[in-house]
């Protein structure tokens, strides 16, 4: 048995870990799929924008409607879960030297997912689910929308559990001893996260799949709301687990940064397993049935504990960071490290973008709408919006995206083509996201409510006037839109090439 | 070990520093100004 | 390194430059927290919480007996209604359309009643950017005092169809 086992590996070139083949090829299946639906996402992102845009309004209002849904359902599902389970394969085989366990069984969570996701998609864009992506009870889909995220996610339980298994094997197997690296701790930490958010979407989609087969009569809309979001926000909190992990990945592979405190950065890991809001009432504070107690307890935790881990982290990467390039001798003033830091590089300068972007915007963002009563003034208006597009598409989106710059070479063992416009897509996306989120947040303060097709009211019996300064703010969503969409293209464009045409790694 | 072999160890960042403090302004800045935005509403219970 | 297994004992205590930080970020952590409980004793917006059950026929029922009671004309075919002042007022979401339009005066304290009687909805008034989601089978008691006169808007900002951009309403407040 064991030499078999010997010949499934390879050792790579520039890291000396050994890299279990089937590992590989699962990896690359994930990654392949997740570009794929990210492309899907992108071209519905720049439709919807354009139509945000007052002066444009592209789309007809069923059209946008439904893209609004597919949009949310391909990128905060399809494009991110795919993306993290070729991450968790990456950080549970490749960073032990370990062999992934059951190959078999990881390609029937693949074409479970795969089928999920054509199985949604195809009744979403039919116009059988014109619902969104949190299909509120009793609006009601065709049941086979609820069917095909059911598949999805139980294809990516078995992923997920494929994990656990292989870090347990690796351990047995003496691939690997003493603590797990740090990246492969913080992507343990995601999957923990992301094994109850499946579990609660479950609790979620089952019964509503029977309630649209009409076998159970009634589904309260208060009930659901909470289970949805008891899976929806939990599930931003794995990107954000996985996310953070990239990061550290990421400044490690650019200039070789160790954390400072290795203490420090995995109790702020376990905090989000703790802390992270299981009934996540942040989305329930101005919905009836709530106590205040229940609703500053479920926000908080009373200590915010989560809050503290990122902002933990918010100083434990940038110090690795710092102590890396000092020792390289750049000590002049307070920031010649930062000056001298690889900007040149996608790797690096997608992971600090999504940095600074995820914490000036994204995570204060969260903080301040989710805190009760200032969310009166923000419940489903499109600062909503503006803070989840800081952090899981500047934030988490462009970590992912920086990886991948990586991954083709390592992983896939291809060089990159068209380098030099790698080097400025994450500024080009980074640039049109942050215009999009300032718009989306201005709109937002000025009332601008989300997922709504006309702003105008041009239809309604009253009359609505909103202050002239939304048609520039409006304008700002659709132009960011525009910019940030580009640089997703660049984006695929090169993965796609580089996968196809990149010249052969030895 | 000794208190000052113990201080040569530890790391300093001072840039790191800066910036968290930076985030920290901003961070409190547009915390309280969410409450002050809110106190302007209609009263509500 | 992160992607590497660390060091056999990587227990180790923090430097002085990480403890202050922590330090800070614990203490403005409690602060978060308590702003809440803060604000409620001594903020004047604070989220309504008194709920009952109400079946949209019964609620539908309850409203239309007032609007019956206390209106006073008429915008396009939708009712205005004059409530007594401290009264129960209620609005109704439906498929869509704010039911009626509301009177109400400055300074004076209302129990604003506001169920859906078919899919969820979101009471967004405008432009003062008050927002509160509606569901059907829940009568929502929001008591609020308006404190400044004019015309508002009422905007639903809950998906609810095809017809979402054309649900509106109004909120007259008088001096
Ligand atoms: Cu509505």
């Amino acid at each position: 048995m064991a030499p078999s086992i010997e010949s499934q590996f390879r050792t790579c070139a520039v890291t000396g870990l050994k890299v279990h083949l089937p590992a590989q090829r699962l990896i690359l299946a994930n990654a392949v799929a997740a570009v794929v639906f990210l492309l899907v996402g992108g071209i519905l992102a720049l439709l919807i924008g354009l139509t945000r845009w007052p002066a444009v309004q592209l789309l007809p209002a069923d059209l946008y409607y439904r893209f609004v849904t597919a949009h949310g359902i391909n990128m905060l599902v399809f494009w991110i879960v795919f993306f993290e389970v070729a991450g968790l394969y990456f950080g549970g085989a490749v960073l032990l030297n370990a062999r992934l366990v059951q190959p078999g069984l990881a390609w029937i969570a693949f074409i479970l997912m795969v089928a999920g996701a054509l199985l949604t998609d195809w009744i979403v864009f039919a116009g059988k689910a014109d619902v969104m992506f949190t299909a509120y009870v009793p609006m009601k889909a065709d049941p086979l929308f609820y069917l095909g995220i059911i598949l999805f996610a139980v294809g990516a339980i078995v992923a997920v559990s494929l994990f656990f298994a292989t870090i347990i094997v690796a351990k047995a197997e003496g691939r690997t001893s003493g603590s797990v690296p740090l990246v492969t701790f913080g992507l343990l930490t995601a999957a923990i996260i992301a094994l109850f958010t499946l579990l609660a979407g479950a609790i979620t989609f089952i019964p509503t799949f029977f309630w649209s087969l009409g076998w159970i009569p009634t589904f309260d809309p208060g009930v659901y709301r909470v289970l949805f979001w008891a899976f929806g926000h939990p599930a931003q909190q794995v990107n954000l687990a996985a996310m953070v992990s990239v990061w550290y990945a990421l400044t490690a592979l650019t200039v070789g940064a160790t954390p400072i405190n290795e203490k420090l950065s995995r109790t702020a890991f376990v905090l989000y397993i703790l802390f992270i809001n299981l009934g996540s009432m942040h989305h329930l504070l101005v919905d009836p049935g709530l106590s205040s107690p229940n609703r500053i307890f479920n926000t908080s935790y009373f200590m915010y504990l989560a809050v503290l881990g990122s902002m933990i982290h918010a100083f434990s990467i940038p110090a690795g960071v710092e102590v890396a390039q000092r020792a390289k001798g750049y000590t002049r003033g307070l920031f010649e490290w930062l000056k001298k830091a690889p900007w040149g590089d996608p790797g690096f300068s997608a992971a600090a973008l999504s940095f600074v972007i995820f914490g000036f915007l994204g995570g204060t963002s969260g903080v301040i709408i989710g805190t009760m009563q200032p969310n009166i003034n923000v419940h489903n208006t499109l600062r909503v919006p503006g803070h989840f597009h800081a952090t899981v598409v500047a934030g988490t989106t462009l970590a992912f995206m920086g990886l991948t710059y990586y991954v083709i070479p390592l992983i896939a063992r291809r060089e990159i083509v068209g380098k030099a416009w790698a080097k400025y897509q994450p500024y080009i996306y980074a640039m049109g996201i942050i215009l999009m989120i300032l718009g989306m947040n201005f709109s937002g303060m000025l009332g601008i409510p989300r997922r709504t097709w006309d702003i105008s009211y041009a239809g309604a019996p009253l009359a609505v006037k909103f202050p002239e300064s939304v048609y520039t703010t409006l304008g700002l969503v659709g132009i960011g839109a525009a910019i940030a969409v580009l640089g997703l293209l660049i984006f695929v464009g090169i993965a796609v090439a580089s996968l196809l045409f990149g010249k052969k790694r030895a | 070990m000794a208190k000052a072999e113990r201080e040569k160890e530890e790391i300093h960042v001072p840039g790191t520093m800066a910036l968290v403090f930076i985030f920290f302004a901003w961070f409190a800045t547009f915390y309280f100004l969410a409450w002050w935005v809110l106190s302007g509403a209609w009263v509500i219970r | 390194m992160s992607l590497k297994v660390p060091e056999r004992v990587w227990w180790k205590p923090l430097g002085w430059q990480e403890k202050v930080w922590v330090t800070v970020s614990l203490v403005w952590c409690l602060v978060l927290f308590l702003m809440m409980p803060l604000w409620m004793a001594v903020g004047k917006q604070n989220n309504p919480t008194e709920t009952y059950r109400v079946s949209p026929a019964r609620f539908l029922e309850t409203a239309s007996a007032l609007i019956e009671k206390y209106k006073v004309g008429e915008e396009k075919g939708i009712p205005i209604i004059r409530p007594p002042r401290g009264s129960d007022v209620y609005l109704v979401a439906r498929m869509w359309q704010w039911n009626p339009i509301l009177e109400l005066k400055k300074g004076e304290t209302y129990r604003l009643h506001v169920s859906s009687l078919d899919l969820q909805h979101g009471l967004s008034i405008q432009p003062l950017n008050m927002n509160f989601q509606v569901l059907p089978g829940y009568d929502y008691v929001l008591t609020l005092t308006p404190t400044q006169a004019g015309e508002y808007s009422v905007i639903c900002n809950e998906y609810c169809l095809i017809g979402h951009h054309n649900m509106t309403g109004k909120i007259i407040v008088r001096e």
